[in-house]
């Protein structure tokens, strides 16, 4: 079954099966996702998409579902602007980026911070800690996002 | 064969990564699976399988065209099980085709006869148990005019602990007439080389391996990517295509090296002053089957127990008990760890017994200035802990709270209402121990060259996950030789000419590597516009300092340097949901002047995180040799509940020091530190990690019932 798509900005056709996912589809056709092994219970983040702006873990989202919608990937977001401005907040914070984790998380967190972007420290602690990995980085995204929250805010307040 | 090497010798070292080896189109790469043993210890008889599909290949180990043991520093085992299953799990065939679920469901059907050992092959053939005997001291001059000793016994345990990275290994490997190509996660790019060579039988210059980086520093798979890039090798040589090996979640879990279990008796003799007049220790380290590594960690075990303070005298009979089970390995630390959650736990028991606090005891009993160490070196220095400890307390507030929380475990009324929280703290000290025993003469290299269009290659045989390390070496290369950083660039392939090492471990990292890259650019600075382009400067580490370490009598600087540290846990548990909150961890290092303070909190926080691991969150537990499928499910890397605000600090000690590794010094210090807190909460009858809720549920009623024995 072919389905036409946008994938991070681009209009694509992918070939599937209805019984396979989404992150299978994407990381065969589309060479998404590699070298990233997902726990395909929807419980360890990895293969989060964002389906019409809303995050979803794509190893429990049928192929079917995403006929004539739009889907961005980490990889797809890592082009924009806005993660640029994030991540510069991040390295400035001192950023040691893990290979398996930090796009995950950057995309995760920021996916959130888009949907509530009051949110405190604590929820962004919780959100973080959403993505299991042994790395160190967690301290220095906590204090990114409340840097991003803050500078967001700050924005908010002077368009006003 | 001769003829080969001729080729390799006029063969640019300087090789870059060709996408047709080291990326083929998907649809070239077939797909490998590892044909496992179902038995934990078994002759291997015939194998039965059901019809090969045309073109697939299949791997026996008579198929091996080199040699077919697979060496790790002295230690060795079969690439391919051959006569004698060892372990669950063990690799006995491979097989690849180009569809990974219809070669895995063949096979699944794969059968290996084996018969249970006759009563003499089996004593013949039984899991052996390495023992050493340590012993230091005058127990008699120890003890000689004390009077009112005070005797302190425990049996302190440690589970089993995964490395914990989210992604499995995944090895492409490409086999031609001409090169071995493989791309691998690996910290021990040299031992691709070495090891894929020795099985195929080909010139190590013939092996290109394109190291790819896996998270942090964990040490934590040091050789098994090497044997799956073998096993990747032998099924792409055999098939004559390019052969991806990826293991499944669950498999890695079950059989990659998981931290060893250890199980450590500890008997000290104290004066009434605090002294330790007598050690008397008896360890177990658990190192599955094979060994793996086992002098390195049980050597690194005893000398945790042994390092931090003064002895009068000391026994350590230690063992490495080989099973079978999965061979095991160093996960967050080489093994100094497991001998300092001992010995830190049981300061904690002997402190009670003196009722003094443990800062102070720590503080009092580290080695001093001109006193002499467990290896007979004299001091020359007060040891780190003498203020690291002192300025710790002071910070976290330690020896207050302390006091305070020993005085609330004494009253009654604490047990009466479930839903307040139990709360303690826990100091514990120790350090990490940079570079090898056994491995200690192997050398890290480095090689810069100077390429004709005026650009920098620098060869650096350490594969790191720190983008910000790389970016430092970048630019330290580039101050030195006047240039801009984006001129310079690290090499990212690997071939047997290139400069070998040791694995990539966080102290080379940071100690060997930023003073030999300084030294090779000096070289190619000194040469510069004097000499024609290309110009190759190549610089050795090789260990020089202080008397050689001797393994068998423990005489000698056993680390290239110590990385010293403390730590401060406070916990809280709620006794109706038995469940450890852990409200705050302290550290204190000094690991010498920071090269980049961010990357060094960083390997800080993941040691913490390994060790809140380690201590309560993740269980293995084994079922008829094998780890339980229930174990995978449930294995929990700690969360947001479990991981707390981090109070990270550095001692800013003498400028002339040289920095040192920390990649597993938070780990060796907080889990013990953990337990203690845990235990002044709940009582002091737990001693062993990692606390279940189980354990705690049955330390707290234990503990209740001894206020209440009419209950």
């Amino acid at each position: 079954m072919k389905l036409p798509f946008i994938l991070n900005g681009d209009d694509v056709t992918l070939d599937g099966d209805t019984r396979e996912s989404l992150f299978t589809v994407l990381h065969r056709e589309a060479g998404v996702f590699e070298e990233k092994t997902p726990c395909l219970k929807a419980t360890c983040g990895r293969c989060h998409v964002l389906l019409d702006s809303k995050e979803v873990p794509s190893c429990v989202v049928p192929f079917f579902q995403v006929r004539q919608r739009e889907v961005v990937t980490p990889e797809g977001f890592r082009q924009t602007d806005e993660y640029r401005r994030f991540k510069a907040i991040l390295d400035d914070e001192g950023l040691v980026e893990c290979a398996e984790c930090t796009d995950v998380q950057i995309f995760h967190l920021f996916s959130y911070l888009e949907l509530f972007p009051h949110a405190g420290p604590e929820e962004c602690r919780l959100v973080i800690g959403e993505i299991p990995c042994r790395c160190g980085s967690r301290p220095v995204l906590e204090r990114g996002a409340a840097r991003w929250v803050e500078r967001k805010g700050a924005a908010r307040v002077s368009r006003r | 064969m001769a003829e080969r090497k001729k080729k390799a010798s006029v063969q640019d070292p300087h090789f870059s990564p060709d996408p047709a080896l080291f990326r083929p189109p998907a649809a070239r790469v077939w797909a490998g699976v590892i044909i496992r043993s179902r038995t934990p210890h078994g002759r291997i008889g015939a194998v039965v399988h059901p019809p090969l599909p045309p073109g697939w290949a299949l791997v026996l180990p008579q198929d091996i065209p080199g040699n077919p043991s697979f060496q790790v520093f002295r230690d060795r085992f079969p690439v391919l099980g051959d006569e004698e299953a060892q372990y669950i799990g063990e690799p006995l065939a491979l097989v690849a085709g180009p569809d990974a679920d219809e070669v895995r469901r063949w096979a699944d059907r794969v059968r290996f006869v084996t018969r249970n050992l006759s009563l003499e092959e089996f004593a013949q053939a039984s899991p052996h148990m390495r023992r050493k005997t340590v012993t230091g001291g005058d127990k008699a001059a120890a003890l000689e005019g004390v009077h009112g000793t005070v005797e302190v016994e425990g049996v302190y345990s440690s589970g089993p602990q995964d490395h914990g990275h989210l992604d499995p290994v995944e090895v492409l490997a490409h086999v031609t007439p001409q090169v071995v190509a493989v791309r691998v996660k690996t910290q021990w790019p040299a031992h691709v080389v070495a090891s894929v060579a020795r099985a195929l039988d080909r010139d190590p210059n013939e092996v290109k391996v394109l190291a790819t980086v896996s998270s942090g520093t964990a040490n934590s798979q040091v050789w098994f990517p090497s044997l799956l890039a073998v096993h990747a090798a032998l099924l792409s040589a055999a098939s004559g295509r390019p052969v991806s090996l990826k293991l499944t979640k669950e498999e890695e879990f079950l059989y990659s090296p998981k931290r060893p279990e250890t199980r450590t008796l500890l008997r000290t003799i104290l004066a009434p002053d605090g002294r330790i007049l007598s050690l008397q220790a008896d360890l177990v380290v658990q190192t599955g089957a094979y060994g793996v590594l086992e002098d390195e960690v049980l050597d690194r075990a005893v000398v945790g127990i042994l390092a931090p303070y003064k002895l009068g005298h000391f026994i350590v009979h230690a063992h490495a008990e080989t099973s079978h089970t999965p061979p095991r390995g160093p996960v967050g630390g080489m093994g100094e760890g497991l001998g300092l959650f001992a010995l830190e736990s049981h300061v904690h028991d002997l402190c009670r017994a003196l009722g003094q606090d443990p800062a102070q005891w720590r503080a009092e009993q580290t080695l001093t200035k001109d006193s002499t160490s467990f290896s007979n070196m004299t001091m020359r220095a007060d040891s780190p802990l003498k203020f690291l400890v002192p300025q710790l307390a002071r910070s976290s507030d330690f020896s207050r709270k302390h006091a305070a929380y020993e005085l609330l475990q004494e009253r009654l009324d604490r047990f009466q209402d479930e839903a307040l929280p139990l709360r303690g703290i826990g100091l514990a000290a120790g350090f990490q121990g940079n570079g090898f025993l056994a491995g200690g003469t192997s050398p890290v290299n480095i090689e810069a060259r100077l390429e004709q269009d005026g650009k920098l290659s620098l060869y650096v045989p350490i594969v790191t996950a720190n983008n910000r390390s790389v970016q430092l070496w970048k630019d330290s290369a580039a101050a030195a030789l006047q240039m801009p950083s984006a001129d310079v660039r690290i090499c990212p392939v690997f071939t047997g000419d290139h400069p070998a090492g040791g694995p990539s471990i966080s102290s080379r990292a940071f100690e060997i590597v930023p003073k030999l890259l300084l030294q090779t650019c000096e070289g190619i600075a000194q040469k510069r516009f004097r000499q024609p382009l290309p110009i190759t400067v190549r610089k050795v580490y090789r260990r020089n300092k202080g008397p050689a370490w001797d393994n068998e009598e423990f005489t000698g600087q056993p680390f290239l340097s110590f990385s010293w540290g403390a730590a401060v846990a406070e916990v809280e548990l709620v006794p109706l949901l038995a469940e450890i909150r852990i409200r705050k961890i302290s550290l204190l290092v000094d690991a010498g002047p920071r090269i980049d303070e961010a990357s060094a909190r960083n390997a800080l926080t993941e040691g913490v995180q390994m060790a809140v691991g380690w201590a309560i969150t993740e269980s293995i537990h084994w079922e008829n040799l094998a780890i339980s499928h229930e174990s995978f499910l449930r294995y929990r890397l700690p969360g947001p509940r479990e991981l707390p605000p981090l109070d990270i600090q550095f001692y800013d000690g003498p400028k002339e020091t040289n920095p040192r590794g920390l990649g597993s010094l938070g780990a060796n210090v907080v889990a013990p530190a953990l337990l203690a807190a845990i235990r002044q909460a709940v009582g002091p009858d737990l001693k062993s990690i990692p606390v279940s809720r189980k354990m705690l549920d049955e330390a707290l009623r234990y503990h209740e019932a001894s206020f209440y024995p009419e209950r």
